[in-house]
Protein backbone atom coordinates (compact mmCIF):
# COMPACT_ATOMS: atom_id res chain seq x y z
CA UNK A 1 0.00 0.00 0.00
CA UNK A 2 1.43 3.55 -1.11
CA UNK A 3 0.38 6.06 1.33
CA UNK A 4 1.52 9.03 2.47
CA UNK A 5 3.52 12.14 1.26
CA UNK A 6 6.98 12.76 0.29
CA UNK A 7 9.40 12.02 2.64
CA UNK A 8 8.22 13.48 5.99
CA UNK A 9 10.14 12.22 8.97
CA UNK A 10 8.03 11.78 12.16
CA UNK A 11 9.66 11.82 15.72
CA UNK A 12 7.38 10.80 18.29
CA UNK A 13 6.80 9.98 21.99
CA UNK A 14 3.76 9.48 23.29
CA UNK A 15 1.88 8.25 26.86
CA UNK A 16 -0.86 5.84 26.42
CA UNK A 17 -3.32 5.52 29.17
CA UNK A 18 -3.62 1.69 28.79
CA UNK A 19 -3.06 -0.01 32.13
CA UNK A 20 0.64 0.31 32.64
CA UNK A 21 1.69 0.15 29.48
CA UNK A 22 3.86 3.21 28.33
CA UNK A 23 5.23 3.38 24.87
CA UNK A 24 8.13 5.30 23.57
CA UNK A 25 7.95 5.07 20.02
CA UNK A 26 10.37 7.00 17.45
CA UNK A 27 8.89 6.23 14.32
CA UNK A 28 11.01 7.02 11.30
CA UNK A 29 11.38 6.45 7.70
CA UNK A 30 8.77 7.15 5.50
CA UNK A 31 9.50 7.83 1.57
CA UNK A 32 5.84 6.95 0.62
CA UNK A 33 4.77 5.28 3.57
CA UNK A 34 3.90 6.42 7.32
CA UNK A 35 1.63 3.41 7.83
CA UNK A 36 1.83 3.28 11.93
CA UNK A 37 1.42 6.81 13.59
CA UNK A 38 0.05 7.47 17.24
CA UNK A 39 -3.24 8.65 17.28
CA UNK A 40 -2.51 11.94 18.57
CA UNK A 41 -0.62 13.12 14.91
CA UNK A 42 -3.53 12.21 13.18
CA UNK A 43 -6.05 14.16 15.83
CA UNK A 44 -3.05 17.07 15.17
CA UNK A 45 -3.18 16.43 11.55
CA UNK A 46 -7.14 16.29 11.01
CA UNK A 47 -7.51 19.84 12.87
CA UNK A 48 -5.02 21.19 10.80
CA UNK A 49 -5.70 24.66 8.43
CA UNK A 50 -7.33 22.70 5.66
CA UNK A 51 -4.15 23.32 3.23
CA UNK A 52 -4.63 20.73 0.40
CA UNK A 53 -4.34 21.87 -3.14
CA UNK A 54 -8.29 22.07 -3.26
CA UNK A 55 -8.99 23.41 -0.03
CA UNK A 56 -11.64 20.70 -0.13
CA UNK A 57 -9.36 18.24 1.30
CA UNK A 58 -7.68 18.04 4.82
CA UNK A 59 -3.91 16.77 4.84
CA UNK A 60 -5.04 13.77 6.29
CA UNK A 61 -7.79 13.63 3.83
CA UNK A 62 -5.44 13.85 1.19
CA UNK A 63 -3.33 11.26 2.46
CA UNK A 64 -6.09 8.84 2.42
CA UNK A 65 -7.22 9.93 -1.38
CA UNK A 66 -3.66 8.94 -2.76
CA UNK A 67 -3.78 5.68 -0.76
CA UNK A 68 -6.05 4.91 -3.86
CA UNK A 69 -3.25 4.61 -5.64
CA UNK A 70 -1.90 4.26 -7.78
CA UNK A 71 -3.47 2.96 -10.51
CA UNK A 72 -3.32 0.11 -11.98
CA UNK A 73 -0.84 -2.08 -9.41
CA UNK A 74 0.47 -5.07 -9.91
CA UNK A 75 -1.32 -7.88 -9.14
CA UNK A 76 0.60 -10.57 -7.11
CA UNK A 77 1.18 -14.14 -8.28
CA UNK A 78 -1.79 -16.72 -7.94
CA UNK A 79 -1.25 -18.56 -4.81
CA UNK A 80 -0.19 -21.71 -4.82
CA UNK A 81 -0.41 -21.73 -9.25
CA UNK A 82 3.05 -22.74 -10.81
CA UNK A 83 1.54 -20.59 -14.05
CA UNK A 84 0.42 -17.86 -12.96
CA UNK A 85 1.83 -15.24 -15.18
CA UNK A 86 3.18 -17.85 -17.84
CA UNK A 87 2.09 -16.70 -21.64
CA UNK A 88 1.47 -20.06 -22.60
CA UNK A 89 -0.77 -20.90 -19.76
CA UNK A 90 -3.30 -17.37 -19.83
CA UNK A 91 -3.48 -18.10 -23.61
CA UNK A 92 -4.73 -21.51 -22.84
CA UNK A 93 -7.02 -20.17 -19.64
CA UNK A 94 -8.33 -17.30 -22.14
CA UNK A 95 -9.81 -20.46 -24.46
CA UNK A 96 -10.53 -22.31 -21.47
CA UNK A 97 -13.08 -19.61 -20.12
CA UNK A 98 -15.36 -19.26 -23.53
CA UNK A 99 -15.26 -23.18 -23.11
CA UNK A 100 -19.02 -24.54 -23.27
CA UNK A 101 -17.96 -28.04 -23.31
CA UNK A 102 -16.30 -28.30 -19.78
CA UNK A 103 -19.82 -27.93 -18.35
CA UNK A 104 -21.83 -30.89 -17.99
CA UNK A 105 -24.29 -29.73 -19.93
CA UNK A 106 -22.13 -28.77 -22.74
CA UNK A 107 -23.64 -25.05 -22.81
CA UNK A 108 -21.89 -23.06 -20.00
CA UNK A 109 -18.53 -21.70 -20.16
CA UNK A 110 -17.15 -19.83 -17.43
CA UNK A 111 -17.91 -16.15 -19.74
CA UNK A 112 -21.91 -17.57 -19.72
CA UNK A 113 -22.06 -15.91 -16.15
CA UNK A 114 -18.87 -13.49 -16.34
CA UNK A 115 -19.31 -11.54 -19.83
CA UNK A 116 -16.39 -9.41 -21.04
CA UNK A 117 -19.42 -7.10 -21.81
CA UNK A 118 -20.99 -6.82 -18.08
CA UNK A 119 -17.14 -6.44 -16.75
CA UNK A 120 -17.11 -10.28 -16.07
CA UNK A 121 -20.21 -10.15 -14.69
CA UNK A 122 -23.86 -11.21 -15.87
CA UNK A 123 -26.21 -8.54 -15.18
CA UNK A 124 -28.41 -10.84 -13.18
CA UNK A 125 -29.77 -10.54 -9.30
CA UNK A 126 -28.41 -13.98 -8.70
CA UNK A 127 -26.37 -16.38 -10.86
CA UNK A 128 -28.37 -18.94 -12.77
CA UNK A 129 -26.21 -22.24 -14.23
CA UNK A 130 -27.23 -25.38 -14.48
CA UNK A 131 -29.54 -24.09 -11.53
CA UNK A 132 -30.27 -21.06 -10.12
CA UNK A 133 -27.70 -19.80 -6.92
CA UNK A 134 -28.44 -17.75 -4.39
CA UNK A 135 -25.65 -15.48 -4.56
CA UNK A 136 -24.58 -12.37 -7.38
CA UNK A 137 -22.12 -13.24 -9.89
CA UNK A 138 -19.30 -11.00 -8.70
CA UNK A 139 -17.23 -9.05 -11.65
CA UNK A 140 -13.28 -10.63 -12.33
CA UNK A 141 -12.11 -7.60 -13.36
CA UNK A 142 -9.37 -7.05 -10.43
CA UNK A 143 -10.02 -10.25 -8.54
CA UNK A 144 -6.02 -11.12 -8.78
CA UNK A 145 -5.67 -8.31 -5.68
CA UNK A 146 -8.05 -10.37 -3.48
CA UNK A 147 -6.80 -12.63 -0.57
CA UNK A 148 -9.89 -14.60 -0.72
CA UNK A 149 -12.65 -15.29 -3.41
CA UNK A 150 -15.98 -15.62 -3.81
CA UNK A 151 -18.48 -13.62 -1.62
CA UNK A 152 -18.06 -15.75 1.37
CA UNK A 153 -14.29 -16.49 0.87
CA UNK A 154 -14.94 -20.15 0.37
CA UNK A 155 -11.41 -20.46 -2.17
CA UNK A 156 -8.10 -19.20 -1.31
CA UNK A 157 -7.02 -19.04 -4.41
CA UNK A 158 -8.19 -17.72 -7.70
CA UNK A 159 -7.37 -21.40 -9.00
CA UNK A 160 -9.52 -22.98 -6.22
CA UNK A 161 -12.32 -20.17 -7.12
CA UNK A 162 -12.12 -21.22 -10.68
CA UNK A 163 -11.94 -25.32 -10.35
CA UNK A 164 -15.03 -24.70 -7.65
CA UNK A 165 -17.70 -23.56 -10.34
CA UNK A 166 -16.78 -26.96 -12.78
CA UNK A 167 -18.04 -28.95 -10.01
CA UNK A 168 -20.57 -27.02 -8.59
CA UNK A 169 -24.49 -28.57 -9.15
CA UNK A 170 -25.55 -25.10 -9.51
CA UNK A 171 -23.31 -23.88 -12.02
CA UNK A 172 -21.36 -26.36 -14.59
CA UNK A 173 -22.02 -29.36 -13.32
CA UNK A 174 -19.57 -31.22 -14.23
CA UNK A 175 -17.07 -34.39 -12.97
CA UNK A 176 -13.81 -34.49 -12.91
CA UNK A 177 -13.44 -37.93 -14.62
CA UNK A 178 -15.56 -36.33 -17.94
CA UNK A 179 -13.36 -33.02 -17.77
CA UNK A 180 -10.33 -34.99 -18.05
CA UNK A 181 -11.63 -37.02 -20.73
CA UNK A 182 -12.61 -33.82 -22.67
CA UNK A 183 -9.54 -32.16 -21.94
CA UNK A 184 -7.35 -35.12 -23.17
CA UNK A 185 -9.34 -35.33 -26.21
CA UNK A 186 -8.33 -31.77 -27.22
CA UNK A 187 -5.06 -31.64 -29.22
CA UNK A 188 -4.44 -28.08 -28.52
CA UNK A 189 -4.30 -28.64 -24.54
CA UNK A 190 -2.72 -31.33 -25.00
CA UNK A 191 0.39 -30.40 -26.87
CA UNK A 192 0.27 -27.29 -24.65
CA UNK A 193 0.75 -28.96 -21.68
CA UNK A 194 3.40 -30.88 -23.68
CA UNK A 195 5.19 -28.02 -25.13
CA UNK A 196 5.39 -26.32 -21.63
CA UNK A 197 6.73 -29.49 -19.64
CA UNK A 198 3.80 -30.01 -17.26
CA UNK A 199 3.26 -33.72 -18.46
CA UNK A 200 4.96 -35.86 -21.11
CA UNK A 201 3.82 -38.48 -23.66
CA UNK A 202 5.28 -41.04 -21.11
CA UNK A 203 4.61 -39.14 -17.59
CA UNK A 204 0.45 -38.72 -18.44
CA UNK A 205 -0.80 -36.56 -15.75
CA UNK A 206 -3.37 -38.45 -13.45
CA UNK A 207 -7.61 -37.02 -14.24
CA UNK A 208 -7.85 -34.75 -11.37
CA UNK A 209 -4.62 -33.74 -12.07
CA UNK A 210 -5.41 -32.53 -15.47
CA UNK A 211 -8.20 -30.29 -14.32
CA UNK A 212 -6.60 -28.46 -11.32
CA UNK A 213 -3.75 -27.60 -14.48
CA UNK A 214 -6.79 -25.98 -16.51
CA UNK A 215 -8.37 -24.60 -13.31
CA UNK A 216 -4.96 -23.03 -12.96
CA UNK A 217 -5.00 -22.23 -16.49
CA UNK A 218 -8.48 -20.57 -15.86
CA UNK A 219 -6.98 -18.61 -13.04
CA UNK A 220 -3.81 -17.50 -15.11
CA UNK A 221 -6.22 -15.53 -17.71
CA UNK A 222 -8.33 -14.16 -14.84
CA UNK A 223 -5.48 -12.92 -13.39
CA UNK A 224 -5.23 -10.66 -16.60
CA UNK A 225 -8.32 -8.85 -16.02
CA UNK A 226 -7.24 -5.55 -14.83
CA UNK A 227 -9.28 -2.68 -15.13
CA UNK A 228 -7.85 1.07 -16.35
CA UNK A 229 -7.71 3.96 -15.19
CA UNK A 230 -10.91 5.72 -13.66
CA UNK A 231 -11.92 9.49 -13.47
CA UNK A 232 -11.22 9.11 -9.81
CA UNK A 233 -7.16 8.41 -10.64
CA UNK A 234 -6.88 11.26 -12.80
CA UNK A 235 -7.82 13.17 -10.48
CA UNK A 236 -5.91 11.68 -7.69
CA UNK A 237 -3.08 12.19 -9.79
CA UNK A 238 -4.15 15.76 -10.25
CA UNK A 239 -4.17 16.37 -6.45
CA UNK A 240 -0.88 14.63 -6.31
CA UNK A 241 1.05 16.89 -9.12
CA UNK A 242 -1.16 21.01 -8.07
CA UNK A 243 -2.23 20.00 -11.61
CA UNK A 244 -5.54 22.31 -11.50
CA UNK A 245 -7.03 21.31 -15.22
CA UNK A 246 -6.66 17.96 -13.79
CA UNK A 247 -8.46 18.80 -11.00
CA UNK A 248 -11.16 20.49 -12.84
CA UNK A 249 -12.10 18.03 -14.96
CA UNK A 250 -13.46 16.39 -12.29
CA UNK A 251 -16.75 16.66 -11.39
CA UNK A 252 -17.77 18.79 -7.91
CA UNK A 253 -20.44 16.31 -7.11
CA UNK A 254 -17.81 13.53 -7.18
CA UNK A 255 -15.38 15.13 -5.52
CA UNK A 256 -18.30 16.42 -2.59
CA UNK A 257 -19.16 12.32 -2.53
CA UNK A 258 -15.65 11.42 -1.73
CA UNK A 259 -15.35 13.90 0.90
CA UNK A 260 -18.72 12.07 2.39
CA UNK A 261 -17.07 8.74 1.65
CA UNK A 262 -13.85 9.46 3.46
CA UNK A 263 -15.61 11.47 6.67
CA UNK A 264 -19.42 11.01 7.59
CA UNK A 265 -19.74 7.70 5.64
CA UNK A 266 -16.72 6.36 7.05
CA UNK A 267 -16.63 3.73 3.65
CA UNK A 268 -13.01 4.08 3.63
CA UNK A 269 -12.41 1.91 6.58
CA UNK A 270 -13.70 -1.20 4.52
CA UNK A 271 -13.15 0.00 0.88
CA UNK A 272 -9.68 0.63 1.16
CA UNK A 273 -6.51 0.84 -0.79
CA UNK A 274 -6.34 1.08 -4.71
CA UNK A 275 -8.80 -1.59 -4.94
CA UNK A 276 -11.28 -0.14 -2.97
CA UNK A 277 -11.37 -3.20 -0.31
CA UNK A 278 -9.55 -4.57 2.48
CA UNK A 279 -10.33 -8.12 1.29
CA UNK A 280 -11.71 -9.29 4.63
CA UNK A 281 -15.29 -9.67 5.52
CA UNK A 282 -18.11 -7.93 7.36
CA UNK A 283 -21.56 -7.88 8.21
CA UNK A 284 -23.60 -4.93 7.03
CA UNK A 285 -26.93 -5.16 7.97
CA UNK A 286 -28.32 -7.11 4.75
CA UNK A 287 -30.59 -10.23 4.82
CA UNK A 288 -29.06 -13.29 4.45
CA UNK A 289 -32.90 -15.27 3.73
CA UNK A 290 -32.75 -17.40 0.74
CA UNK A 291 -36.11 -18.72 0.90
CA UNK A 292 -38.60 -20.10 3.61
CA UNK A 293 -36.29 -21.70 6.44
CA UNK A 294 -33.20 -21.16 4.33
CA UNK A 295 -30.62 -19.04 5.33
CA UNK A 296 -26.93 -18.20 3.15
CA UNK A 297 -24.60 -18.16 6.28
CA UNK A 298 -21.65 -15.92 4.20
CA UNK A 299 -18.29 -16.10 5.56
CA UNK A 300 -19.51 -18.60 8.36
CA UNK A 301 -20.14 -21.33 5.32
CA UNK A 302 -16.78 -19.84 3.64
CA UNK A 303 -14.56 -20.56 6.32
CA UNK A 304 -16.06 -24.27 6.77
CA UNK A 305 -15.92 -25.17 2.87
CA UNK A 306 -12.22 -23.61 2.27
CA UNK A 307 -11.22 -25.67 5.75
CA UNK A 308 -12.17 -28.71 3.66
CA UNK A 309 -11.83 -28.13 0.07
CA UNK A 310 -9.41 -30.71 -1.46
CA UNK A 311 -8.15 -28.26 -3.44
CA UNK A 312 -6.95 -25.61 -1.15
CA UNK A 313 -3.57 -24.21 -0.22
CA UNK A 314 -3.18 -26.38 2.66
CA UNK A 315 -3.73 -29.48 -0.16
CA UNK A 316 -1.42 -31.35 -2.19
CA UNK A 317 -2.93 -29.29 -5.30
CA UNK A 318 -0.79 -26.77 -3.91
CA UNK A 319 2.08 -26.04 -6.23
CA UNK A 320 4.14 -23.39 -4.91
CA UNK A 321 3.91 -23.60 -1.14
CA UNK A 322 4.74 -20.97 0.88
CA UNK A 323 4.62 -20.49 4.73
CA UNK A 324 2.51 -17.44 4.13
CA UNK A 325 0.09 -19.36 2.03
CA UNK A 326 -0.44 -21.74 4.93
CA UNK A 327 -0.71 -19.55 7.23
CA UNK A 328 -3.02 -17.57 5.61
CA UNK A 329 -5.97 -21.20 5.79
CA UNK A 330 -4.88 -22.61 8.34
CA UNK A 331 -5.02 -19.68 10.56
CA UNK A 332 -8.29 -18.27 10.12
CA UNK A 333 -10.46 -17.87 12.66
CA UNK A 334 -14.10 -19.33 12.70
CA UNK A 335 -16.90 -17.82 14.83
CA UNK A 336 -20.54 -17.17 15.25
CA UNK A 337 -19.41 -13.57 14.59
CA UNK A 338 -18.67 -14.77 10.81
CA UNK A 339 -22.46 -15.57 9.72
CA UNK A 340 -24.18 -13.18 7.61
CA UNK A 341 -20.37 -11.74 6.82
CA UNK A 342 -19.57 -11.03 3.11
CA UNK A 343 -16.11 -10.15 1.14
CA UNK A 344 -16.10 -6.25 1.01
CA UNK A 345 -16.21 -5.65 -2.50
CA UNK A 346 -13.90 -3.40 -4.89
CA UNK A 347 -16.39 -0.15 -5.80
CA UNK A 348 -14.11 -0.04 -9.12
CA UNK A 349 -16.74 -0.60 -12.44
CA UNK A 350 -19.80 -1.08 -10.42
CA UNK A 351 -21.33 1.11 -12.86
CA UNK A 352 -21.39 -2.20 -15.63
CA UNK A 353 -21.96 -4.50 -12.49
CA UNK A 354 -25.06 -3.96 -11.20
CA UNK A 355 -27.28 -4.98 -9.53
CA UNK A 356 -25.21 -5.05 -5.91
CA UNK A 357 -24.62 -6.80 -2.83
CA UNK A 358 -23.93 -10.49 -2.46
CA UNK A 359 -27.99 -11.49 -3.22
CA UNK A 360 -28.21 -9.15 -5.58
CA UNK A 361 -31.01 -7.31 -3.82
CA UNK A 362 -30.21 -3.52 -5.07
CA UNK A 363 -30.67 -2.78 -8.19
CA UNK A 364 -29.06 0.57 -8.27
CA UNK A 365 -26.10 2.77 -6.74
CA UNK A 366 -28.69 5.19 -4.95
CA UNK A 367 -29.94 2.04 -3.61
CA UNK A 368 -26.54 0.95 -2.44
CA UNK A 369 -26.15 4.36 -0.84
CA UNK A 370 -29.78 4.35 0.90
CA UNK A 371 -28.95 1.23 1.91
CA UNK A 372 -26.19 2.08 3.97
CA UNK A 373 -27.52 5.61 5.06
CA UNK A 374 -30.60 4.48 6.56
CA UNK A 375 -29.06 0.91 7.72
CA UNK A 376 -30.92 -0.42 10.99
CA UNK A 377 -29.07 -1.22 13.23
CA UNK A 378 -31.38 -3.75 14.86
CA UNK A 379 -30.61 -6.26 11.66
CA UNK A 380 -26.85 -6.11 12.30
CA UNK A 381 -25.28 -9.03 14.10
CA UNK A 382 -24.88 -8.53 17.76
CA UNK A 383 -21.04 -8.56 17.01
CA UNK A 384 -20.92 -7.29 13.82
CA UNK A 385 -19.45 -3.81 12.43
CA UNK A 386 -20.32 -1.50 15.42
CA UNK A 387 -18.92 1.65 13.72
CA UNK A 388 -22.25 1.00 11.33
CA UNK A 389 -24.58 3.45 12.05
CA UNK A 390 -27.39 5.26 10.20
CA UNK A 391 -26.32 9.02 8.29
CA UNK A 392 -28.11 12.04 8.31
CA UNK A 393 -27.31 12.53 4.58
CA UNK A 394 -29.62 14.82 2.30
CA UNK A 395 -30.49 13.89 -1.22
CA UNK A 396 -27.95 15.86 -2.56
CA UNK A 397 -25.60 14.10 -0.17
CA UNK A 398 -26.74 11.08 -1.21
CA UNK A 399 -26.17 11.98 -4.58
CA UNK A 400 -23.07 12.90 -4.50
CA UNK A 401 -21.76 9.93 -3.42
CA UNK A 402 -23.36 8.46 -6.50
CA UNK A 403 -21.78 10.51 -8.28
CA UNK A 404 -18.36 9.85 -6.52
CA UNK A 405 -18.73 6.37 -7.15
CA UNK A 406 -19.02 5.96 -10.48
CA UNK A 407 -16.09 7.78 -11.37
CA UNK A 408 -14.49 4.41 -9.87
CA UNK A 409 -15.57 2.84 -13.22
CA UNK A 410 -13.50 3.21 -16.39
CA UNK A 411 -15.11 5.78 -19.48
CA UNK A 412 -17.24 4.67 -21.77
CA UNK B 1 35.95 -8.31 13.08
CA UNK B 2 33.01 -9.95 13.79
CA UNK B 3 29.55 -7.82 14.50
CA UNK B 4 28.18 -8.34 18.28
CA UNK B 5 24.44 -8.91 18.30
CA UNK B 6 22.83 -6.24 19.50
CA UNK B 7 21.38 -6.38 22.88
CA UNK B 8 17.97 -7.59 23.14
CA UNK B 9 16.77 -5.81 26.56
CA UNK B 10 18.86 -2.97 27.05
CA UNK B 11 19.13 0.60 25.35
CA UNK B 12 16.82 3.09 23.75
CA UNK B 13 14.24 1.46 21.83
CA UNK B 14 14.85 1.52 18.12
CA UNK B 15 13.01 3.51 15.31
CA UNK B 16 10.51 0.30 15.02
CA UNK B 17 10.47 -0.86 18.13
CA UNK B 18 7.60 -0.15 21.35
CA UNK B 19 8.75 -0.51 24.79
CA UNK B 20 5.65 -1.31 26.97
CA UNK B 21 7.33 -1.48 31.26
CA UNK B 22 6.01 -3.79 33.23
CA UNK B 23 6.78 -3.09 37.29
CA UNK B 24 10.33 -3.76 36.99
CA UNK B 25 10.54 -5.74 33.51
CA UNK B 26 9.43 -4.88 30.11
CA UNK B 27 7.96 -6.10 27.05
CA UNK B 28 9.82 -4.73 23.90
CA UNK B 29 7.64 -5.10 20.29
CA UNK B 30 9.70 -5.27 17.06
CA UNK B 31 7.64 -4.30 14.34
CA UNK B 32 7.96 -3.74 10.85
CA UNK B 33 8.63 -0.17 9.57
CA UNK B 34 5.88 -0.25 7.21
CA UNK B 35 2.45 -1.67 8.50
CA UNK B 36 0.32 -2.50 5.96
CA UNK B 37 -4.06 -2.66 6.15
CA UNK B 38 -4.57 -6.50 5.22
CA UNK B 39 -1.05 -7.49 4.80
CA UNK B 40 0.46 -9.88 6.75
CA UNK B 41 3.44 -9.44 9.26
CA UNK B 42 5.46 -10.71 12.00
CA UNK B 43 5.96 -9.13 15.27
CA UNK B 44 9.04 -10.50 17.82
CA UNK B 45 7.71 -9.69 21.05
CA UNK B 46 10.20 -9.51 24.09
CA UNK B 47 9.29 -10.06 27.57
CA UNK B 48 12.57 -8.18 29.33
CA UNK B 49 13.56 -9.01 32.91
CA UNK B 50 13.45 -11.54 35.67
CA UNK B 51 11.29 -14.23 34.44
CA UNK B 52 9.39 -17.68 35.53
CA UNK B 53 10.70 -20.99 34.46
CA UNK B 54 7.11 -21.59 32.58
CA UNK B 55 6.36 -17.84 31.11
CA UNK B 56 4.26 -17.59 28.01
CA UNK B 57 3.54 -14.54 25.25
CA UNK B 58 1.11 -14.40 23.51
CA UNK B 59 -0.11 -11.21 21.54
CA UNK B 60 -3.15 -10.16 19.78
CA UNK B 61 -4.87 -7.24 18.74
CA UNK B 62 -8.23 -5.79 18.54
CA UNK B 63 -9.96 -2.41 17.24
CA UNK B 64 -11.93 -1.52 20.19
CA UNK B 65 -14.31 0.95 18.72
CA UNK B 66 -15.30 -2.03 16.16
CA UNK B 67 -15.57 -4.28 18.82
CA UNK B 68 -13.89 -7.33 17.12
CA UNK B 69 -10.20 -8.40 16.89
CA UNK B 70 -8.28 -9.83 13.84
CA UNK B 71 -9.71 -12.39 11.88
CA UNK B 72 -6.70 -14.67 12.09
CA UNK B 73 -4.67 -16.33 14.78
CA UNK B 74 -1.28 -15.47 14.43
CA UNK B 75 0.95 -17.95 15.20
CA UNK B 76 3.87 -17.91 18.05
CA UNK B 77 7.28 -19.51 17.75
CA UNK B 78 10.08 -18.94 20.75
CA UNK B 79 12.84 -17.89 19.06
CA UNK B 80 15.12 -16.97 21.70
CA UNK B 81 15.33 -17.09 25.89
CA UNK B 82 17.52 -16.70 28.92
CA UNK B 83 16.98 -16.28 32.62
CA UNK B 84 16.39 -12.89 31.88
CA UNK B 85 14.53 -12.66 28.49
CA UNK B 86 11.76 -14.57 26.18
CA UNK B 87 11.86 -13.75 22.61
CA UNK B 88 8.68 -14.70 20.75
CA UNK B 89 8.00 -14.30 16.76
CA UNK B 90 4.63 -13.72 15.99
CA UNK B 91 4.01 -14.48 12.80
CA UNK B 92 0.77 -13.47 10.68
CA UNK B 93 -0.43 -10.58 11.96
CA UNK B 94 -3.06 -8.91 9.90
CA UNK B 95 -4.35 -5.93 10.73
CA UNK B 96 -7.69 -5.34 7.83
CA UNK B 97 -9.26 -2.22 8.76
CA UNK B 98 -7.38 1.78 8.97
CA UNK B 99 -7.81 2.96 12.49
CA UNK B 100 -6.93 2.31 15.94
CA UNK B 101 -5.99 -0.86 16.90
CA UNK B 102 -4.84 -2.46 20.44
CA UNK B 103 -2.44 -4.92 20.64
CA UNK B 104 -2.11 -6.50 23.69
CA UNK B 105 0.69 -8.79 24.93
CA UNK B 106 -0.15 -11.38 27.54
CA UNK B 107 2.55 -12.62 29.91
CA UNK B 108 1.16 -15.64 31.75
CA UNK B 109 3.58 -17.05 34.37
CA UNK B 110 1.76 -19.88 36.49
CA UNK B 111 -1.76 -18.89 37.26
CA UNK B 112 -1.06 -14.88 36.45
CA UNK B 113 -1.65 -13.30 33.45
CA UNK B 114 -0.62 -9.80 33.13
CA UNK B 115 -2.19 -8.12 29.78
CA UNK B 116 0.27 -5.28 28.82
CA UNK B 117 -1.79 -3.00 25.74
CA UNK B 118 0.00 -0.57 23.23
CA UNK B 119 -2.73 1.19 21.26
CA UNK B 120 -2.00 2.45 17.65
CA UNK B 121 -3.01 3.91 14.63
CA UNK B 122 -3.05 2.49 11.21
CA UNK B 123 -3.82 4.23 7.82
Amino acid sequence: MTYGSSSSHLNISQYTSAGASYLAVVWASCLWGVLLVLTAVDVQLAVAADSSAEGLFTPVEQTRIEAFGPWPVAVPADEGNEYSGLKWAEELGAELFFDTSLSGSGDIACATCHLPSLDFSDGRALAVGTGRHVRNTQSLLNTGLQRWFGWDGGADSLWAAALRPLLSDVEMANDITTIATRLKSDTDFVSTLRMSGVMSETQPLADEALVVVAAKAIAAYTRTLVSGPTPFDRYRQALIDDDISGRNAYPVSAKRGLKIFLGEANCSVCHFGPNFSNGEFHDTGRPFFTGVGQVDPGRYSGIKRVRMDRYNLIGKFNGKPTEQSRRKTETVKLGQVNFGQWRTPSLRNLRNTAPYMHDGSLETLRDVVDAYADIDPARLHSRGESILKPLALSDSERADLVAFLISLSIDD
Amino acid sequence: MEKRPRPICTGTAAANEVVIPDAARSVRLKVPEDINVSQPFSVHVTLCGERHAETTLTFDATMPAHGHGMNYTPEHTVIGSGDSHLTVRVDGVVLHMPGSWRWQVSVKEGREVRKLTHDVRVE
